[in-house]
């Protein structure tokens, strides 16, 4: 049997549709820019500080240094 | 089980709004491709590497760049895009996407990419794709398509950047090798639409599209095409010199340089009806597979060096 569809029924398809595409280039989107950062800062990205800290790191040579 | 049918007036019905399938082909999916073929090339040809995911993105954004050009280019010439039988069941003209759609489309696309390939790759590449864009809409599409004969010699500059724009994403500079690779594709351009023109001369002529069979006849463009073949046939074989190609691309550029000039003979001896016609055709047809060849070769040759290296 052929039906045919009304047209806001067609309307709401090709909306969802519609909706969908630019959901997923959106996701898309998101996903190729954390993969970019994630490439171009290397492992530090991944830090819970992001590889950069305030002050340097405490190390055996400059504890011993500091009664001097 | 009922089937599911729609009347060709619902299909036409703008206020429906357009399918996905209606925005991929306002980003005219094979104009595209070999902007991602040549872009891909310029990126591999070049002396310096890229991490693959980098890469992966800027071809994305020269993609999705092309692509947005496209679209522009369908809002654009909507008018012309009716009436010419090769273009007539565009999304467009078949009132499938609004004319305003496609600008809005194109217009979000052009920025989304200049910038994606910016921040993430290079800003040199960014601008190149940013100035790319602008001159085949403002340039080619909107000022010289239709008041010169001219118009696809100097806007076949928008389809020759793509593969100094992978190039640039590669080392951020540009060089007299991805010169050269532009300067292929675009003294290439001029022969190839032109003998489509020769063929399609009734259609142009129908939107009022000032194409050179349109303007100066038959005879002067099958001159034109013969002066430009000689033009591009030596130009296409320089990659050899420069060290750009390897053997086999100078073996390969020769070859197809020669058969290539051998086709815009036959185009500028055979002048009548449909003997005419199929030289043009075949040029047409041949220069598609040239100028793929020639890149496919480069491309083949540097993943080769890349692979050995």
């Amino acid at each position: 049997m052929m039906v045919a569809t009304s047209g806001n029924d067609e309307q709401r398809r090709r909306q969802r549709m519609r909706s969908l595409a630019i959901g997923l280039a959106l996701a898309a989107l998101v996903v190729l820019f954390y993969v970019a950062t994630i490439v171009r800062l290397g492992p530090n990205a991944l830090k819970k500080d992001g590889g950069f800290t305030s002050r340097p790191p405490v190390t055996q040579d400059s504890t011993k240094q500091a009664p001097k | 089980m009922a089937e599911i049918g729609l009347t060709s007036d619902e299909t036409r019905n703008p206020t429906l709004g357009g399918d996905v399938e209606d925005y991929v082909a306002l980003l005219k999916p094979r104009v595209m491709s070999l902007a991602v073929f040549t872009a891909l090339t310029g990126m591999v040809a070049a002396p310096g590497t890229i991490h693959p995911a980098l890469g992966l993105i800027a071809l994305l954004a020269i993609a999705v760049g092309a692509g947005a050009s496209g679209a522009l280019n369908m809002w654009w010439d909507a008018d012309i895009d009716a009436v010419m039988q090769r273009t007539r069941s565009r999304p467009v003209p078949q009132g499938r996407v609004t004319a305003e759609e496609a600008l809005a489309f194109g217009l979000i696309l052009s920025v989304l990419s200049v910038l994606t390939l910016g921040i993430t790759v290079s800003w040199l590449a960014a601008g190149l794709l940013a100035f790319t864009i602008a001159f085949y809409v403002i340039i080619y599409t909107m000022w010289l398509k239709r008041r010169t004969p001219q118009n696809i010699v100097i806007g076949g500059a928008a389809g020759a950047f793509p593969p100094m724009i992978g190039w640039a994403a590669v080392t951020g500079s540009i060089s007299l090798d991805s010169t050269i690779l532009f300067l292929i594709i675009f003294v290439w351009t001029p022969p190839h639409f032109w003998a489509l023109a020769l063929y399609r001369a009734s259609d142009y002529e129908a939107a009022g599209v000032p194409m050179l069979p349109v303007v100066s006849g038959p005879s002067e463009t099958r001159r034109q095409i013969l002066l430009y073949s000689a033009l591009l046939v030596p130009l296409a074989c320089t990659p050899a010199i420069t060290g750009l190609g390897g053997t086999a691309y100078a073996i390969v550029s020769v070859g197809l340089g020669i058969a290539f000039m051998g086709f815009a003979i036959d185009v500028w001896r055979k002048t009548e009806g449909a003997a005419g016609d199929k030289a043009a055709k075949r040029l047409f047809g041949f220069s598609i597979l040239y100028l793929f060849l020639l890149f496919a070769v480069l491309l083949a040759e540097h993943s080769i060096r890349h692979l050995a290296g």
